[in-house]
């Protein structure tokens, strides 16, 4: 299935009662692959996300899916385009992980199911794949970080977007977790051809996955290309302000970044 | 379940109060509602009416708390949290002072308790977006000027002060069909309207941004969610004063027996809150050696305690 480009013309955000601003920014993002974008805090990573989201208005330029203006769409629609997995998040009040799992339907929901609320059948996959299929009836609260973090990636999961933006997505995982995460990512965008984009701090491992990286510093983006034009460019070392080694990964060749 | 277990506690208090009814005497004046005999005027024109007003405050007040702790975040959230009682305290107070003979406190109260959310919503909404926690700030200090206001005026005049205060201690006792009418229609329909928003409702609980990405028009939502429960509040207001802590209390126990998710939670609140009063009015029609008092003394003594736990809980969980 192929689905439209994400793309972003003149993008400029400044936050209120404060001279900090993102941008100005124009670039696209391509379907089937993911973009990882890496840089310090601050640089203005989170707030690409939510720009491209549509949570955060820009001041000025606009965020396309396809020709339309993705802030032009309605917001039933819209997510059914462009969906944002947060970082983790404290509930209001708790759910079971099968009742988050549900939300993701909330786009898409029919007024019989708004009442009824019967929506259980379409999670089981999803559960599968994100091994979470024993949590079903247990609240979110009593999940440790990497659990919540997996039943709100299953909530995006289930909502089935074609541009799925992540917050750090691994940054609550343990090793074999977050592989496993990356393995579900690299599927949706090489397989089902989806638009993946990835707020990501780990330079060891991002050039291990990502088709393309962003470098962001004081919003903007300082270059955007293939992992392996950015891992060797000495650009990352004047970013992060520290000494990098690089080295080859034993099995695939790709390239790891290390702080010293 | 909530619909028989409503009409059985609604059918024991058409038998309870100053004069009791046998069983066989309720059934028969429910039978024949045109009867003229006196059992048949004491449940038809005096506990009837009431019944079904305490179990329409009680349900409206269950679910309007249940809507106001979704959208706040905030488990302390009550129907009141953005300025409804003091702005019902302040119009009964204004309609009993301009107008003292026409029986129009309730009213005042309906129209004060809308007026004043919306003179929150309005201050908080300053530039663009509102955010809930300056909406709860805004409607605070709205309750601090018009509690003032109120009190003011009360001290100034004795006989509005008797009024207001016998009016706030929460009362449905002699309500009649006619004043039942309109708010049960208004009470309904918002019901009727907040149930399908369950799932956005769910979505709250995830915060403003989550439910944006769900596709939820956060501002519109909230907004038309804020309308239906202040119409519960205040259309509860009309009928029965300040009725403390049913809105507090009923959705917390529910999510204790039952989980959070509003598909449940809001029918559940209602009929939880419609059973919870109809009982406080029960009990609050004949009480040993005191007599009739109002219902909402009943329930403040039977939330109050809750309330605390409560308290007590939370800060538990936050240290």
């Amino acid at each position: 299935m192929s689905f439209e480009r994400l793309h972003c013309e003149n993008l400029q955000y400044i936050w209120p009662s404060s001279t900090a601003s993102f941008g100005p920014l124009t670039g696209s993002f391509q379907p089937g692959a993911i973009t990882a974008l890496i840089g310090p805090n601050g640089a203005g990573k989170s707030t690409l996300l939510r720009l491209l989201g549509g949570y955060l208005k820009p001041t000025s330029g606009s965020v396309y899916y396809g020709d339309s203006a993705l802030l032009d769409i309605a917001a039933s629609a819209r997510a059914n385009l462009v969906t944002l997995v947060s970082q983790l998040m404290p509930l209001g009040f708790d759910l079971t992980v099968a009742e988050i799992l549900n939300l993701g339907k909330l786009p898409s929901m029919s007024w019989k199911t708004r009442i009824t609320g019967d929506t259980a059948p379409q999670i089981g996959p999803v559960l599968e794949q994100l091994g979470l299929s024993a949590f079903h009836d247990r609240s979110y609260r009593s999940l440790s970080g990497g659990e919540q973090q997996r039943t709100l990636l299953g909530m995006a999961l289930v909502q089935n977007t074609p541009v799925l933006l992540l917050d750090e997505p691994t940054a609550h995982l343990d090793p074999g977790h977050a592989q496993a995460i990356i393995h579900v990512l690299e599927d949706l965008a090489h397989v089902h051809g989806k638009t993946v984009i990835m707020a990501y701090h780990d330079l060891a491992t991002v050039g291990l996955f990502a088709d393309h990286i962003w470098l962001m510093q004081h919003g903007q983006v300082s270059l955007a290309a293939s992992p392996e034009q950015v891992l060797v460019s000495p650009l990352l070392e004047q970013v992060f302000h520290t000494t990098l080694q690089r080295i080859s990964h034993p099995v695939s060749g790709k390239m790891i970044v290390l702080a010293l | 379940m909530g619909i028989a277990l409503l009409a059985a506690v609604i059918f024991l208090g058409l038998t309870y109060g100053p004069v009791t009814l046998s069983w066989q005497q309720v059934g028969q004046s429910l039978i024949h509602p045109f009867s003229s005999s006196i059992p048949a005027i004491i449940i038809w024109d005096i506990r009837l009416p009431r019944l079904i007003a305490a179990a329409l405050v009680g349900g409206a007040l269950g679910t309007a708390g249940a809507v106001m702790q979704a959208l706040f975040k905030n488990p302390l959230a009550d129907p009141y949290i953005v300025g409804a009682s003091a702005g019902a305290g302040f119009g009964a107070m204004l309609l009993s002072l301009l107008l003292p003979a026409s029986g129009l406190m309730g009213v005042g109260a309906f129209l004060g308790a809308i007026t004043a959310v919306f003179a929150a919503y309005l201050l908080a909404r300053g530039q663009g977006r509102v955010h809930m926690l300056t909406l709860i700030l805004a409607g605070y200090a709205l309750s601090l000027v018009l509690g003032a206001l109120t009190t003011f005026v009360m001290l100034a005049h004795q006989k509005t002060l008797t009024q207001v205060l016998s009016w706030e201690l929460g009362g449905i006792h002699g309500i009649g069909w006619h004043e039942l009418l309109w708010p049960s229609i208004m009470i309904i329909v918002a019901l009727v309207a907040t149930w399908p928003f369950a799932p956005e409702l769910n979505a709250f609980y995830l915060g403003e941004e989550q439910a944006h990405y769900l596709g939820v028009n956060v501002m519109r939502a909230q907004t038309l969610l804020l309308i239906l429960a202040s119409l519960l509040t205040a259309a509860s207001v009309y009928l029965a004063g300040l009725i403390g802590f049913v809105g507090l209390v009923i959705p917390h126990i529910i999510r204790r027996l039952q989980g959070s998710n509003h598909h449940l939670l809001l029918p559940l609140s209602f009929f939880a809150g419609a059973i919870f009063l109809v009982g406080a009015d029960i009990l609050a029609e004949q009480i040993p050696w005191i007599g009739t008092v109002p219902v909402g003394l009943v329930s403040d003594l039977i939330g109050g305690p809750y309330f605390v736990y409560i308290l007590f809980k939370t800060r538990v969980v936050s240290g």
